[in-house]
């Protein structure tokens, strides 16, 4: 890699930033609840609902929330095997 | 070459006398954090790049990941841990008050920083200067407009009345 280091990673300093102002424009999204949508930390939105269908694809059981545990995932498979 | 053996290095931090038995060339950062236990310092990048580490030494705003161990014997250390008392700084107050951090990892070199610059500044500091005061410390989450306004707060409400 190249830039590992902050050294040739230039990134801006307060010094180099212009003033930023900020505005939220609202648009309702279709697919979210009250139309709602998701902004900031997007990358910890996919992986959970990733995993969790990764989970049924494997068992055929669908988990609704996180963290699925060992007792979580025991629970969802006996309620369908019982 | 055999590594130097270990020294004792004596120095003040936040005004408590303290000793040491540590290898000269051991980062002053390890020593706070690991054999201090003065976790507020945090460790970014760990080359000087970031100023996530600052403390102030006799005063002046360094780089702790960069200094020996060794080097400050006899000298007097401030860390984030040091720079309130009772309640917190004006610079402090205003950090929390404009939403000046979000992860937090810059926010403890950021406040030194920023006390370092406003005690700089007999008159109250215009943005160019506060932009030039924390240049030394970066800051990934914020944008650091926040950071700006915190600190021009703390300086309207503490100019002359020390930081």
């Amino acid at each position: 890699m190249v830039n590992s280091q902050m050294t040739n990673y230039i990134m801006p300093t307060s010094a180099d930033l212009p003033r930023i102002r900020v505005f939220f424009e609202e648009v309702p999204y279709a697919h979210g609840p009250g139309g709602a949508k998701g902004i900031g930390e997007l990358p910890i939105d996919g992986p959970a609902p990733a995993i969790v269908n990764a989970i049924e694809n494997a068992i055929g059981v669908s988990i609704k929330r996180i963290p699925v545990t060992p007792e979580v995932l025991m629970e969802a498979l006996e309620s369908v095997h019982a | 070459m055999p590594e130097a053996p270990k020294v004792a290095v004596s120095f003040a931090v936040n005004g408590e006398p303290r000793t040491v038995e540590a290898y000269p060339m051991a980062r002053l950062l390890d020593i706070l954090r690991r054999d201090l236990r003065l976790t507020g310092t945090k460790e970014g990048c760990g080359e000087g790049e970031c100023g996530a580490c600052s403390v102030l030494i006799d005063g002046e705003l360094v780089n702790s990941c960069l200094v020996p161990v060794a080097q400050v014997e006899g000298c007097r250390i401030t860390t984030i841990e040091g720079i309130s008392g009772e309640t917190l700084r004006a610079v402090q107050e205003a950090f929390v008050e404009c939403g000046a951090a979000q992860c937090g990892i810059c926010t403890p070199g950021m406040v030194l920083a920023a006390v370092t610059l406003i005690e700089r500044h007999s008159a109250q500091p215009i943005e160019d200067d506060v932009r030039n005061g924390l240049a030394g410390n970066l800051c990934r989450c914020t944008g650091y407009m926040r950071i700006f306004e915190a600190v021009m707060q703390a300086c309207e409400k503490s100019v002359g009345a020390g930081a």
